[in-house]
Parts: structure tokens; sequence; C-alpha cells
């Protein structure tokens, strides 16, 4: 299935609702009527107290776990209606996701757990796969270590791995739970710098976070509460960074950004 | 992908040594066993085949002692339309103590078999030579029936002597010949081969003979009908008559026996692999659940995952398979040595060809399907709920918690271990399950071995237990013969107890008025009683016993009527008991009739003797005041019919014990290993509360042990029960169906148990050796 598409927008979700079942006549709602689009290119966080439902709105949107009830539109594609085997087949070939512990395949060495998403994807040959490994594997800073055991790196490089995994077949989505959740403030920054990039190249990029350094990187923070998305905050593009010269201007940037957003979750009593 | 495939298995053979080598070996040596059993079993049909074509064996043959109208059975056989060729085989009996095999002195005095001397057939029944062609001795040369190379440990070129005292004949062994017929030790009638002229010289000075009269059909399947025609018609009958169908199921008693327990040992190692399988994929599933979970949600299909997993089983249970396979074609000489050498080799049939192979890929493919199937829950799990999961742990139901208190007495240590089991049943009732099938393959063929040693066994085979039997087979004058013995025997003050039995015929008479003769024993069956696969011993003339074989084909069961010509008269009887036999061709029946003189077909007289009083000698004396009579005793019966598949089966039972305690190490092994890595953060834990490592290794050790008293016993029931019925099926081949295993309890219940324990014991103490250099803090911290 060819997903590529041009539509502005890449991923809808109308009245969308997820129940958990607890057991015979027990129910606990999760997410209730969700209304939520989110546009090619678009870079966005989620954020809320843990419950409020963030995290089964990535699994759900994604096609991962069912919805009660509602769409989910996927480049115009309802995946409600798609059975397991093709909504895998989209997460593999046109979603990428990134999660707090990655959990690499431990038989495969770092090279290999990168590639083996590129080589099921079969669109691609084998030359295509292991080029754009390298190439990303590069840019994550990860290249010395390809041919290592994944016990011989560390967390920030794990994360490199993941984010790596995910874009092997350039997606037009990449998914983010808590993707820095497990990581020091300084591998965080270096994760975000990375995501940044991969937006600024046209990846449409949705994040689910407790970070508020996190959510500032982004263009559209989602505040979620008791299931519903409550509150909605456009912070603008993101001025270009990893340039040493221009370094500490960013730096202010970004603290002006995060004061902002700080501000706006204390008036959401968050 | 197939680089990406071979290098995750690379990866996992290096990193999973001891569990993928322990499921390697258990694959292989079900393999190994599988291909063997089969390829026997293949080598003993097709040897049997090739023999019975070879020697063009008889499909009837009735047996006659006593005087011959020759012309009344050649006219009538040339007339049946059923009868494509007939002969009749004259043989001079030879009493035992007038033969001498090899370098003497002993003579042939204390055997037990029936010894003739033949010539050649001309038209079929032919006597073999190693190639399987007919033997054809010179003057002066003997062809010695294939039992006596093993019993007496002849060779060619040695001396066998006939000597009556009064006039002596030697022989020079030509060769050993394969007799379709008798080759069978359990058969106890020997064929000697010499040339005419030795023959004519020895009928001169050895009057006594006996005739087989033979046929064989255009339609093997009407051997029934022929010889009822042959009763029906008069014809001398004073003999048992026997069918093809015998000699067949005699030839593959032995090997047979060893093939078919061969073929049990190797699927129970086959469920032992399986369910080691089982344990370390559902290990595998649980401890890389939230991968599972990771690599359903970047959009790997099932079928990829399973792949993942998968093929790692199908290289393991192939190349296992080859190994297995390979260990087969070294081992073949070796196990098909007893069948080549009786029965004679087979050409390479194409059978033999493919069945071991095929049976070794049936192992892997019994691999590679249980591997498909306990894959199966990767399918239903969740890659949310796998992702939003700490442990599964939470999942395992917890049973009744036994108090630490008691730990006071007998060690909180051994507590702690056996309290593990009553909290992980889940974790292991499947080491429990694969000690108990470990504790059957260790005491099936071992009760199997105790039954079959055990003087009791032969009540199974239709013969009542005694010291001593006296058997005179039909000849003039004979009755009075017996009743001079029986006197002899009365009279004798070393004697406990015995009962006369005389075999005679009877006509049956069908419901539609068609008459059938019958063999049926006559006596007081309440002295020595035999085991009655159902119903009991006919207590007056208005009851018969029949043989299973028998009530089979008359199909009667118990209770059912049955019309018998007593004294001239029909008389109508009830079946009031079915039993075992396997003498006579099985076909026997048994009940106090009266007898007439003219239908007698032979003798018997069953004794005990007084306690403190030598069998041997009181053997030894009969047969000197009763000659011609034969005079059995019936432990040294059981020695010379079954030592050979008693001594064939001890190999086979310690193999068996080899086995069983091979796998117990193997999964002990392999099973702590598991655990130790599954355990290492409670380990870790236990340690920062201040037990030591021998603390540690003492709970593991208890609990294994638990885990193995718990699968004796499972196995011990589990050997008494349906162990019990698998082998009544085996024994049934013989015409018996039911058997209850005699069980040695000191070797079953203890010695076998104790070294089962050591076993698995020591392997403890190697395993839990390895909890050592765990660092408390990094444990804890993961």
């Amino acid at each position: 299935m060819n997903m590529k598409q041009t539509t502005t927008t890449v991923l809808e979700a109308q009245q969308l609702s997820k129940n958990y079942v607890l057991g015979k006549n027990n129910e606990l709602p999760v997410l209730s009527s969700v209304e939520l689009s989110i546009q090619r290119g678009e870079f966005v966080a989620v954020m809320g107290a843990s419950g409020s439902g963030k995290s089964t709105l990535l699994y759900t949107i994604s096609g991962m776990d069912r919805m009660t009830s509602g769409r989910v539109l996927f480049n115009g594609v309802e995946l409600s209606r798609l059975p397991e085997p093709a909504l895998a087949r989209i997460r593999l070939t046109n979603m990428g996701f990134i999660f707090q512990q990655i959990h690499l395949l431990k038989n495969l060495s770092i090279f290999d757990n990168i590639v083996l998403s590129g080589y099921l994807c079969g669109n691609r040959t084998r030359r295509e796969v292991e080029g754009r490994a390298a190439e990303l594997m590069e840019r994550t800073g990860i290249a010395e270590i390809a041919g290592n055991d994944i016990t011989q790196a560390s967390g920030g490089q794990l994360q490199r791995v993941g984010i790596c995994r995910a874009l092997i077949n350039k997606p037009d989505i990449i998914f983010g739970d808590e993707p820095t959740g497990a990581l020091n403030s300084k591998a965080s920054g270096e994760i975000m710098d990375l995501l940044g990039g991969v937006h600024r190249e046209g990846t449409t990029v949705m994040l689910v976070t407790h970070d508020i350094k996190v959510a500032a990187r982004t263009e559209r923070v989602l505040f979620m509460m008791d299931g519903r998305i409550v509150a909605e905050k456009r912070l603008g593009a993101w001025p270009a960074d990893g340039n040493s010269n221009t370094r500490e201007g960013s730096s202010a940037d970004e603290k002006a950004r995060e004061a902002e957003l700080a501000q706006w979750l204390i008036e959401l009593d968050f | 992908m197939t680089g990406i495939l071979f290098r995750i298995l690379k990866r996992d053979v290096v990193r999973n040594r001891v569990v993928n080598l322990v499921i390697f070996a258990l694959v292989a040596m079900s393999a190994f066993m599988l291909a063997s059993g089969a390829g026997l079993i293949v080598q003993l049909t097709t040897s049997i085949d090739t023999m019975f074509d070879r020697s063009m064996v008889p499909h009837l043959v009735q047996m006659h002692a006593g005087d011959i109208d020759m012309e009344r059975v050649v006219t009538w056989a040339a007339a049946n339309p059923l009868v494509d060729q007939y002969q009749i085989v004259e043989m001079i009996s030879v009493d035992g103590s007038h033969l001498t095999l090899g370098e003497g002195p002993a003579t042939e005095d204390n055997g037990v078999m029936d010894i003739s001397f033949v010539v050649q057939n001309e038209r079929f029944d032919f006597l073999l030579d190693h190639d399987n062609r007919p033997m054809h001795p010179a003057p002066g040369e003997i062809g010695v029936p294939l039992y006596y190379r093993e019993a007496r440990d002849l060779a060619v070129g040695d001396r066998v002597q006939v000597d009556t005292g009064s006039t002596s004949h030697e022989f020079r062994i030509a060769g050993f010949v394969r007799d379709a017929m008798m080759n069978p030790s359990i058969i106890h009638s020997k064929r000697f081969l010499v040339h005419q002229l030795d023959y004519t010289k020895l009928r001169a000075y050895l009057p006594d003979t006996e005739y087989l009269i033979e046929f064989r059909l255009s339609d093997t399947s009407r051997t029934a009908e022929l010889a009822a025609a042959y009763t029906a018609a008069g014809l001398p009958d004073r003999g048992p008559s026997v069918d093809h169908r015998i000699f067949r199921v005699f030839n593959a008693l032995t090997d047979g026996m060893v093939a078919a327990v061969v073929v049990v040992l190797s699927l129970l190692l086959m469920l032992i692999a399986v369910l080691c399988l089982r344990f370390t994929i559902v290990s595998t599933i649980e401890e890389d659940y939230r991968e599972i979970g990771v690599m359903k949600a970047i959009g790997m299909g099932r079928g990829h995952i399973r792949r993942f997993y998968l093929l790692k089983y199908i290289v393991l249970g192939g190349v296992a398979s080859i190994g297995g396979y390979l260990l087969f074609l070294v081992a073949k000489p070796m196990l098909t040595a007893s069948i080549t050498a009786f029965l004679g080799s087979a050409k390479p049939p194409l059978m033999l060809q493919l069945v071991p192979p095929a049976a070794a890929a049936l192992v892997s493919a019994m691999v590679v399907g249980s591997a498909v199937l306990i894959l199966r829950p990767i399918h239903r799990i969740s890659a949310v709920a796998a992702l939003r999961s700490s442990a599964v742990e939470g999942q395992l139901r917890r049973f009744g918690v036994l108090p630490l208190r008691i730990g006071r007495r007998v060690g909180v240590n051994v507590v702690l271990g056996v309290r593990d089991v009553t909290q992980r049943p889940r974790l292991y009732v499947l080491v429990v399950g694969i000690f108990a099938v470990c504790a059957a393959i260790i005491l099936v063929p071992f009760h199997f071995h105790s039954t079959m040693k055990d003087p009791s066994l032969i009540t199974y085979m239709g013969i009542s237990r005694s010291d001593i039997r006296i058997d005179l087979r039909q000849t003039d004058l004979v009755g009075a013969r017996f009743e001079e013995m029986v006197a002899t025997v009365a009279a004798d003050p070393e004697i406990a107890r015995f009962s006369p039995q005389v075999t005679a015929r009877f006509t049956l008479i069908h419901e539609d008025g068609t008459q059938e003769s019958m063999a049926v024993e006559t006596g007081d069956f309440s002295r020595f009683p035999l085991e009655f696969f159902s119903g009991a011993a006919p207590r007056d003339g208005h009851e018969i016993a029949l043989s299973v074989l028998k009530a089979k084909d008359l199909g009667r069961g118990l209770g059912d009527p049955l019309i018998v010509v007593v004294d001239g008269e029909p008389q109508k009887m009830t079946v009031s008991g079915i039993y075992q036999d396997v003498t006579n061709g099985g076909r026997t029946a048994k009940a106090p009739l009266p007898v007439e003189e003219q239908a007698v077909l032979w003798y018997s007289l069953i004794v005990d003797v007084q306690p403190g009083v030598n069998v041997a000698h009181k053997t030894a004396e009969y047969s000197r005041l009763f000659h011609p009579a034969r005079i059995t005793d019936l432990e040294g019966y059981i020695e010379e019919t079954l030592g050979q598949t008693i001594s064939q089966l001890a190999g086979v039972v310690l193999g068996a014990v080899g086995i069983g305690l091979v796998v117990a190490v193997l999964i002990t092994a392999l099973f702590l290993k598991m655990l130790i890595i599954k355990d290492t953060a409670r380990i870790a834990v236990m340690r920062s509360l201040g037990f030591s490592l021998n603390d540690i290794r003492l709970q593991y050790q208890s609990t294994a042990l638990v885990l193995l008293a718990a699968g004796v016993v499972a196995g011990t029931v589990l050997s008494n029960t349906v162990g019990e019925r698998a082998v009544g099926l085996l024994w049934s081949f013989m015409g018996a169906a039911q058997i209850r295993f005699v069980i040695r309890p000191f070797q079953a219940y203890l010695l076998l148990p104790i070294l089962l324990a050591t076993a698995v014991a020591l392997t403890t103490v190697l395993s839990v050796s390895r909890i050592r250099n765990t660092s408390i803090a990094t444990t804890i911290v993961e």
C-alpha cells in the first residue's frame, strides 16, 4: 500500500473515544470524543498529567490500539476499518516510533537493528537500505558503534539507534512516547536537536511528553485532561540551531519559549 | 534479510549455549532412537520376508507323532483345490542325551529342545545357509540350527556327535541353518540338516520319527479353512497344527520387542524434547515480552516476528535430526547384528533406505511443529499492553504458602526452596512432568525385564507355574506308560503336589452344524492355576476355557455357549475363562472332560517338589526314569527359550537407565540455568538481606530435589498404569493380551530413584555453583 500523499492533513481524529474494559459492565473511559488534526510537516507535543490519556491517544491514532468509537484518518485512509496486518504494514512503512525504553533486539548488532525494518518493508534494495542506515547513523553520531552489540552502547546512543530505526523507511510521521524520559538533560537536549532536524527536513513529528523543555522545542502543544484535548498553544517555528555561532542566541529563545509554555501550563492548573 | 536471520541465530547459539545444547542433545537422541527403532522394524520385516520367501515357508503345518498313512494324505492333498503344494517331511527324533555339540563332554540331556534330524526338502520349506540359499551338507557334514551357535558357542568345523551307546556317528559342522519355522528360541523344536546317506544310517538305529505334513496354499488367507478340512477328513493329526502367521510372530518376537521398546523410548524422549522446547520458548517469550511488543508496534508482521523465533528451532531440529540419523548409520551394523545373524540380511530394500531418515525427519518436523504451536501466544501479545507492562510475573498463580516457622527445625533454606515450588507451580509443573517421563523411561523397561525374568511369566504363556513339567508325546502304548509315571510321581515322597493333564482332540459343533476338531487339555486346573485374561478356570465338565486366539477364531467370549462332543454325545458347555497362550500355535482350550485313549495328542504331568529338594537333581532323575518323556525344569525352560530376549532386554534396560539419567541431568542443568537467570534480581535481594551463596545454593538444591521426588512418584504411577498397558500391547503380539508387571520394589522404588536423585543432586551442585559473581548493587538497580 503506497500511502505517500501530498494532502496537507496527515492525521485526523474525529470523535475518537477509547474505553478500557475492566470487567463485565465496567469500562473506564480514557479518551472522550477527541478531535485532532495534524498537518504535514508539523511538530506537535501532547502534554498532560499522568492518566490524562496522552499515550493512549498516541497508540490509538497510530493504529497500534483499537478505538472504541470515532474515526482516525491517516493520509485519508480510515484506520479503524483496516485489519491488523494492514495496520502493521502502515506502521512499518509510513510511521516511525520512538519509545522511552527503545527495546532493541538483543541478538542483533546496532546496525542490524536499524536496517531490519528497512529489509522487512521490502520496497528498496538491500544496498539502498544499508546506505540510508549508514547516512542516518552518520547524522546521529553513532556511525562508529554500528557493529557493536546493543549492550555496548549508552542510553543516549541507544535512543539515537531508536531514532535511526524510526527513520529508516522515511516515514510520513514520527511518533515519540516520552523519547527523552530515560535520558539525562544533556542526552535529552541532543535527542531533541536531532528530532528538530528531522522535522526541519519535512517529517511530521508528534511527541507525548511531561517535559516542558521538550515541548518547548515543538511548534504546537496540545494539553490533555481526562481524556480530552482541553487546550492548544501554537509556539511557532523553532529558530535554527546546532550552529555554534548562534547557539547563545538560540539558548535565550529556548528559555523564553519554555517560560511562555510554563506560564500557559500554570494557567491550565498543570 | 536471510543474513540478519542467521546473525540472530549465531548470536543466540553463542549466548544460550547450555539451553541450545540440551535441546540439541534431546532432539538428536530421539531422532537416533526413532531412526533405530524404525530401522530395526524395517530390517526385521524385510529380513523375515526374504527368509520366508527363500525358504518357501509352508503356510500350514500339521505335526504328527506315530504311524502315518502317507497315501491317504497324498490323495487328499492332491484332490484339495486349496492346496498348491504339499509334502510330508520325516524327522528322526534324537534324544538330547544322545547328542553332543562341540567338544563336549556334556550332552544335550538337560536341554529343553526337541531335536530332530532331517534332510533338505525338495519342494519347499528349505533350511537355509548363511547366504539364504538352501543348504546341502555333504556326507559327514551337518547343518546346525543357528540357535546353538549362540547357545553353545559353536563354529563351522566343530564336531557334532550322535551316540546311542551302541553306535556312534560323528559330523563336522558345515554351517548353521536358518529354519524359517523353528529359528526362534521360543520354539522348542530344532531341526539339524544332514545328507541323505547319513540320514539313512541314523534312521537304522534311531527309530523314533515324527512327521511334518506341510502345505502351501495359493490363497494364504484360507489356512484355517484348510486346517478344518484336514481334521474333518480324519487324517493323521497327533500333534499341534501351526500356520505361517505364528512363525512370523515368533521370528519377529525378540528383535521386534526390542525395536518396539526402542520406539516407545524414542517417543518418550521426543515428548521430553517438546516439553523442554515449550519451557524454553515460553521463558524466552516472557523475557522478550516488551521486545515483541515493540516489534509489533513498529509494524513487524506476526509472520516476521514468528520467523525470528522459529528459525532457531528449524535449524536446531534439522541439524540435531541429521546428527541423530548419522549416529544411527554408525550404530546400524551393531543394532541389526542379531537380526541379520538369525534372519539373514535382506537385499537393501528401498524401505530400509527411506524409513530411518524419514523417522529422523519426523522428529525434526515434530520439533518445528511444536515450536509453531508454542509460539502462537506471540499473536496474542498486544503491542500496547507489552509497552505499558513492567513484568508478566503477576500472571503467575500462587498456591498455598508454606509457613517459614517450620524452617526452624528443617532449615530456613530448605523451606524457602520447597516453598518456591508451591509459589510458582506453573513454572515447576513442567519440570515435574519431565522428571516423571525420565522415571518412566527407566522404570518401564526395568519392570518389563523383571516380568520377563520372573517364573510367573509362563502363566501368561499358557503354562502353569510349577517346578517340573513332564511331556509325553502320543505313541503306541503311551497311555499305560503315562499311568506308570503318574503312579511313580504319586509315590515319590519328594513331590509336594502334581497334576496330570491330557491333551486330546475333541469335536466342536458349530451352530450351522459344521464340525471342527479342537485340541483340549483336560485335567484338574485348580492345583496349578493359570493367569486368566478374563473369567476363571473351568470347574466341571460343563465349563471350558479358551485361549485368546482360539476364542477370537471361534468368535466366543466369556459366558458364551459351545457344543463339544463328549463320549459320543453333543454336550453344551459354557466358556468360563479366557487365558493367554503361546504354546501349540496359541490356539488351545482347557476343560475337565473324560478322554478317549485314541483321541489323545500328548500327556503332561506338572509337578512341584517338596521344599529343599533340588529341582535339577529331580529333573535328571525323572529324565532317566521316564525316558522318552521330555522333562523340563521351568526355570531352565525360560532361560533357554526366552534367555535371548531377556538378555537383549537387559541391554535395553541398561540403555534406558543411561538415557533416563542423562536426560534428568540435562534437564536439571537447563532448568537451573534458566531459573537462575530469571531469578537474578531475587538472588541479589536475598544476598543483600544477608543470605550467603551457600544458603541460596541450598535453596535451589531443595527445589530441584522436591521436583525430582514429585516427578519420580508421578513417573512410578505412570509406569505402573500407562506403561503396563503399553507393554501389554507389545505383549499381545505373542497372543497374550494383558500382563501385570512383576515389580522388584528394592530396585524400582529405592535403588533407581536414589540413582536419579544422586545424578540430579550432583548436577544441581554444579549448576548452582554458577551463582557467584553477581553484583548485588547492579542487579538491584537493574
